[in-house]
């Protein structure tokens, strides 16, 4: 009997996987999110944040699966999933319960820090707390311990210049408290009616187009694929790292929220320039999405269907004045049903991703032209991004606020200091 | 050199979205709310010393 993970998917636009929402992000977006985080290390504890948020959504969703299977088999199902998801090719095949040694080659955050190190992101301590946080999650569900009962810590990183990276792992005399996954969230029940935008998209083709693509690890455990290298990740990771810095800065350093959350959507603006951009330039998006392309509104509708496709929610265009404003529902939103879970509604919008991710719709199609397969280098992220024509996102709406969707508004705004 | 003379390199090097978030980064590793012009009355050596390390981090288009 192999072990598998239960899959679910709905109108809500979330995939779940052992009951763990997964969603494709590229390596720039997991390398600015950690990057924002560990900006703050002179006085939070971000490496245990980093870690910790792989923790508990990974060791629910082994779980889930694990009962009636051996350690052996248990364990090899966990390097393989790693792979599968795009993280590099792990072995753990030498943990027991008390701890003991795994290795990663070809690691997701070490090869992306090393693609982004002309970004200033160049490293001076180990790359790959996510992984780190999956071999604590992975060697505890095998031998039947709670999360939090094992410590990883990286000793070598290829981020740093090793070969390979590696992991001692340790079983503690006590588990460590940790936040539970939150699953799916709180999402609505029953979707909303989505808003009507008229276009010669057909996004039920695409979204049946895109379902074909093998976006699954290699034999690396790595997956190329629109000129960057996807994840297919833990939406719960996302959220508790990003809500944990904004937790945290709330309570010890408010005077700094603003910026913390500014630097959480400008991981959206990278997300979006590096990955929507790939995507509009690929042989996919000519194969699947270009026939149906008659003007860039097209584009736009376009876009959004491919963004439904990544598990991040249900996104609708509620409207677009060409080179002005483009307004986007959002149902579901993986930000705000983490957020309505773990913490209930408040006074904050907090898609914070999301914000930045639907400027970057606007600053690829209106500030800069994407149609022409430019470049997508770093002048010309600043040009589309940082110039006087540049796209900012606000989000006049948020479930997480209590309202009913979350709705992003984005229009050409400059930037005090 | 002081914190005023420091952010006035950066406001010559990075203007708009880029000089927005690059003032984000700097004041997450420094602690300092840099867009807040009445912080850097209350500078310290330590805080100079932090402010200089950041930039050379960050903005690789500033010689200090």
């Amino acid at each position: 009997m192999t072990i598998e993970l239960a899959t679910a998917s709905g109108d809500h636009g979330l995939h779940l996987v052992g009951g763990e929402p997964l969603i494709f992000h590229c390596h720039h977006y997991n390398a600015a999110l950690q990057q924002s985080i560990e900006d703050l290390g002179h006085s939070l504890p971000v490496h245990d944040i980093l870690r910790d948020g792989a923790v508990a959504p990974v060791h629910a969703q082994l779980t889930s699966a694990f009962a009636g299977h051996s350690a052996a088999e248990r364990l090899a199902f966990g390097a393989d999933l790693f792979r599968r998801l795009g993280f590099g090719t792990l072995s753990a095949g030498g943990l027991d319960a008390g701890g003991g040694q795994a290795s990663l080659h070809d690691s997701h955050y070490a090869l992306g820090f090393e693609a982004r190190s002309r970004h200033g992101a160049a490293r001076r301590d180990p790359a790959c707390h996510f992984a780190a946080g999956f071999v604590e999650a992975l060697a505890a569900a095998t031998f039947d311990a709670r999360p939090g009962s094992y410590r990883a810590v990286e000793t070598g990183c290829a981020a740093l210049g090793a070969e390979h990276c590696t992991f001692d792992v340790e079983k503690l005399a006590e588990p460590r408290p940790l936040s539970p996954s939150m699953g799916m969230g709180l999402v609505p029940s029953p979707m909303p009616p989505r808003p009507r935008f008229e276009s010669n998209v057909d996004e039920s083709f695409i979204l049946a187009a895109l379902s074909k693509l093998p976006l699954e690890g290699n034999e690396e455990g790595l997956i190329p694929a629109f000129g960057v290298y996807l994840t297919r990740h833990y939406a719960n990771y996302y959220n508790y790292i990003s809500y944990e810095l904004e937790r945290r800065v709330t309570a010890e350093m408010p005077r700094l929220l603003d910026a913390a959350r500014d630097l959480l959507t400008e991981a959206g603006h990278v997300c979006a320039f590096n990955t929507f951009g790939g995507i509009m330039e690929s042989p996919e998006w000519d194969a699947v999405v270009g026939p149906m392309l008659r003007d860039r509104r097209d584009w736009v509708a376009g876009i959004v269907s491919c963004i439904n496709a990544l598990g991040w929610g249900r996104w609708s265009v509620v409207e677009l004045v060409e080179h002005e404003r483009l307004v986007l529902r959002v149902d579901a939103s993986y930000e705000s049903s983490y957020y309505l879970q773990r913490f209930g509604a408040d006074d904050q919008p907090h898609c914070h991703f999301c914000r930045g991710a639907a400027a970057g719709i606007m600053n690829l199609l209106y500030a800069g032209d994407i149609t022409q397969k430019p470049t997508l280098d770093a002048t010309y992220y600043d040009q589309l991004f940082s110039g006087p024509e540049s796209f900012r996102g606000t989000e006049a709406r948020c479930r997480s606020r209590g309202d009913d969707c979350c709705e992003l508004v984005v229009e050409r705004q400059t930037y005090a200091v | 050199m002081s914190a005023r003379s420091l952010l006035s390199k950066i406001d010559a090097a990075y203007s708009g979205a880029r000089r927005h978030f690059i003032y984000a980064r700097l004041s997450l590793k420094t602690g300092l709310d840099l867009q807040d012009p009445t912080c850097l009355d209350e500078v310290s050596a330590g805080d100079l010393e932090r402010l200089m390390g950041a930039i050379r981090e960050i903005c690789l288009d500033v010689r200090l």
